[in-house]
């Protein structure tokens, strides 16, 4: 594969752009493979959990479930649950980058993550052009930190002291509310949009979410708020074109 | 823990990450997406950001689901919106956040 040095820059770029949430995927990928391995799970079993099955939160229900021996359908029908959100992220991913090889979206399409598809989301609500390689470059540095800390802390996990005391658990959610804030920033600092209308939708997706969490697991709250906040938007960009 | 168990399980869940994953990818150059599908994918990085967020303030008591919101999360993630507000970097957000965390848990505020 030869690469020119427009493309070599953007990967880099795009490797760079993925620092923001290495602590959280270092952190979180050290809780699982502690966790893994307190369970005694092997460092080639959490390789294959973080390297190949490569899912996040999924992976911590994947091996409570799998210590509690629930049937292999359960297991499997609650991953599909946690991740199918995954398959609206990747629809947005191919209405960014709609040119690109069969073997690039296939790379593309199997590394994307809630944190990947954060970093382009600001890029995107602030029109902001990115090219196949920066995502590359994302995707792929944001991969190997995640499998290398669950497999490093799944053999040395149970020296270390308890994460949590130095607040190094809560760089999630402080990743996620850095996300939402970019994402949210560019949305109203963007002319083609209406900040009223962005607002209502970031109200409606937090009343759905609160609703459905009140029925629902986080995973699938998240995922039914999010689809129905979205076709709200949908609604309401389509009454305001008709009033027009 | 038995092997097989644990392979068995392994595929199956490759398999249901996988395909939602890069199917998008394949099927993408064969379809022309309506217009307000269009506007849907637009609003999808906005909601889903806010609802993930959201997803770790809102805490579910397991035995009354009842829904309540995680104040102290919600304060030690005040310091670190602002600052990210202000210099719209999302490395800092995480640094002074964390930071604020640790110190609300050293002195058991």
């Amino acid at each position: 594969m030869f690469l020119s040095n427009q493309q070599l820059t953007d990967f880099w770029d795009g490797v760079k752009s993925s620092l923001p949430t290495m602590l959280g995927y270092i952190s979180i990928g050290a809780a699982f493979g502690t966790i893994a391995g307190a369970q005694h799970f092997t460092a080639w079993q959490v390789f294959l959990l973080g390297g190949v099955l490569y899912a996040g939160s999924a992976q911590f229900i994947v091996v409570s479930m799998l210590v509690t021996q629930s049937s292999i359908s359960n297991i499997i029908l609650m991953v599909f649950l946690v991740n199918f959100r995954m398959f609206l992220q990747s629809l947005t991913v191919t209405r960014v980058f709609p040119n690109q090889s069969t073997l690039s979206s296939l790379l593309m399409g199997s590394l994307v993550t809630d944190e990947s598809f954060g970093i382009l989301s600001v890029n995107i609500a602030a029109d902001k052009q990115r090219s196949v390689m920066w995502m590359h470059g994302l995707n792929i540095s944001s991969w190997l930190t995640w499998w290398l800390s669950c497999v490093i802390f799944s053999v040395v996990g149970k020296g270390i002291t308890n994460p949590a005391a130095y607040g190094l658990d809560f760089a999630l959610p402080a990743m996620f509310a850095g996300l939402w804030l970019l994402t949210s920033i560019s949305m109203f600092q963007n002319p083609k949009e209406d900040k009223l209308k962005i607002w209502s939708i970031i109200i409606v997706s937090i009343i759905l979410l609160y609703l459905l969490m009140c029925f629902f697991s986080g995973a699938v709250a998240v995922l039914v708020a999010s689809i129905t906040a979205s076709l709200y938007g949908v609604l309401i960009h389509q009454r305001s074109k008709k009033l027009r | 823990m038995n092997d097989n168990y644990f392979y068995i399980v392994l595929v199956g869940c490759v398999i249901v990450t996988f395909l939602p994953r890069i199917l998008p990818f394949l099927i993408a150059k064969y379809i022309i997406f309506p217009e307000w599908m269009t506007t849907f994918l637009r609003y999808l990085p906005l909601t889903m950001m806010t609802t993930l967020m959201f997803q770790n303030i809102f805490v579910r008591n397991e035995n009354t689901y009842l829904v309540t919101i995680d104040f102290v999360s919600l304060m030690a993630l005040v310091p670190g919106l602002m600052i990210g507000y202000f210099r719209r970097s999302l490395m800092l957000v995480v640094l002074s956040s964390v930071v604020v965390m640790a110190v609300i848990r050293y002195f058991n505020i």
